[in-house]
């Protein structure tokens, strides 16, 4: 005898028509005579004409371009192929007098490792130049980046290039992977050697500008404060801080609001900032706000006499 | 010309050949692509494009044992698995920046035939099936949207009838579940 419970079980293959033809007859002389079973194949059914409603997205593609592009890339990976099999031949190839035919494939490509490691040790105007090269690379270039950057084996100073030159990518989710590696290591209190990287140069001003701009909406700020925090304290008194600094004064004397509530988000999050924001106490429309950030933040209250907060926060950091 | 005609003729070194046989391909590995992804047009690009090097690459490997599209398929839904868990760390920080891009959409007018229904319609269902176990939602993809029989599927994903079917029951029930508003 047939169960309902039985039946239930295969109305997706008998729907899907996946059914031989017996079983098949079964299902629908069961469904055609029970009512329960015929509700819940009915609900399958829409629940497929939903699901087969929902179009699929070819329109943005430029299809010859795509083909163009994977055509590149399979003939730069034959090429890449050969490069394994060519030094093993070779000494087969010379000794049977093949050494012309042996010397026409294609210029070997130079291995990304040497390059990073190139990065690792270049002045910041080579560097600048590998992450412009870099950035003009196609999608395999930049996986094979992160791939590096994600591999736990990678050797420290090759993995902390990939992070700088991913960081300096167009591609936001690049920067933002980027971004969150250099952050992660420190998070798992490893070894803090990205942001020390990160933070200790002037290059890094566009890891800066990205995290000051996350500062300005409430979802993403308290992580992009965290990461300046961060920045900032591997950087004290370095180009980083000097940088933080400059584009805070310019977040706190911009003429839109959101701007100035991010520069004393920032100010508030970075303590050593706290010199910086007495000198707000001169400038028109910052003068409220920088005293009440001082008055909270030391719990005493010297107005508008800079030299009095100046002698304070000496104090308090043990400078006098 | 068929598959495995074209398949020869790239072992035997034809480039013009690999590129007959990305055209015949292309727009169905999209849109695999497209749905494995949730509906990422970029992601769904690259994706198909890096499967169709990697099936270049290993093309020796094929042995015309199943069709060239569920060789292709597994290869697409193993890159797929390979990039979600890349990523899988990094979730936290892309979504915000996710949901920053998706802030700052120019909401879509409805044009009083439910232009808008159907396309909040289209974002909920994409969003829910990629809300899905990674092998119930390749199974959902493979049968619902590519057409692939549960015995072919099995090829593709390497298992047995009775976990497609199992797969593609619970997948079923969670969506119902999930999108009883407009079921």
């Amino acid at each position: 005898m047939t169960t309902c419970t039985s039946i239930r079980g295969a109305l997706g293959e008998y729907m899907d028509r996946q059914l031989d033809p017996l079983r098949r007859e079964e299902v629908r002389a069961h469904v055609a005579g029970c009512e329960a079973c015929a509700v819940e194949l009915r609900a399958l059914e829409r629940l497929e004409q939903v699901l087969k409603s929902v179009p699929g997205d070819g329109e943005s593609v430029r299809w010859e371009a795509y083909v163009s592009r994977v055509g590149a890339a399979a003939r730069r990976a034959r090429r890449g192929a050969w490069k394994v099999i060519l030094p093993l031949g070779a000494a087969a190839l010379f000794f049977a007098g093949w050494a012309r035919w042996a010397s026409t494939p294609a210029p070997p490509e130079r291995p990304l490792s040497a390059l990073l490691d190139e990065y690792a040790s270049a002045g910041a105007a080579r560097r600048a130049q590998i992450e412009r090269d870099a950035g003009r690379g196609g999608a395999a270039d930049l996986q094979a980046l992160i791939a590096i950057m994600l591999d736990a084996h990678t050797p420290p100073p090759r993995q902390v290039a990939a992070v700088r030159i991913l960081a300096s990518s167009n591609d936001e989710r690049v920067r933002g992977l980027a971004l969150e590696q250099a952050r992660a290591p420190a998070a798992e209190g490893a070894d803090e050697w990205a942001l020390l990287e990160i933070g200790a140069e002037p290059t890094d001003d566009e890891l800066i500008e990205h995290a000051i701009e996350l500062t300005k909406r409430e979802d993403t700020a308290p992580e992009a404060l965290r990461i300046l925090r961060k920045i900032d304290r591997r950087g004290l008194n370095g180009p980083a801080h000097a940088d933080i600094v400059r584009r805070v004064r310019g977040l706190l004397a911009s003429e839109v609001e959101g701007d100035r509530r991010a520069g004393l988000r920032i100010v508030a999050a970075l303590e050593v900032l706290e010199e910086d924001v007495i000198e707000f106490l001169d400038v028109p429309g910052l003068r409220e706000a920088a005293l009440d950030f001082l008055r909270r933040r030391a719990g005493q209250d010297f107005g508008a006499d800079k030299e009095a907060w100046r002698a304070y926060f000496a104090r308090r950091s043990g400078k006098m | 010309m068929g598959d495995a005609e074209l398949v020869l003729r790239i072992k035997q070194g034809e480039q013009g050949a690999f590129e007959d046989l990305v055209r015949l391909h292309m727009k169905e590995a999209f849109a695999f692509c497209f749905r494995l992804t949730g509906g990422r047009a970029d992601e769904a690009e690259e994706l198909s494009q890096d499967g169709f090097v990697a099936a270049y690459r290993n093309l020796a490997a094929f042995r015309g044992e199943c069709a060239f599209r569920s060789w292709l398929f597994r290869i697409l839904i193993n890159l797929h698995r390979d990039r979600l868990r890349a990523r899988s760390r990094w979730d936290k920080v892309l979504g915000a920046f996710r949901r920053d891009v998706e802030s700052r959409r120019e909401p879509v007018a409805d044009d009083g035939g439910g232009a808008l229904r159907a396309r909040e319609l289209a974002d909920v269902v994409r969003e829910k099936v990629r809300a899905l176990p990674d092998r119930q939602r390749e199974v959902l993809t493979l049968h619902v949207y590519q057409g692939l029989s549960y015995h072919d599927i099995g090829l593709v994903l390497s298992c047995s009838y009775d976990d497609v079917k199992m797969n593609l029951s619970l997948a079923r029930k969670r969506l119902r579940e999930a999108l009883k508003e407009y079921v």
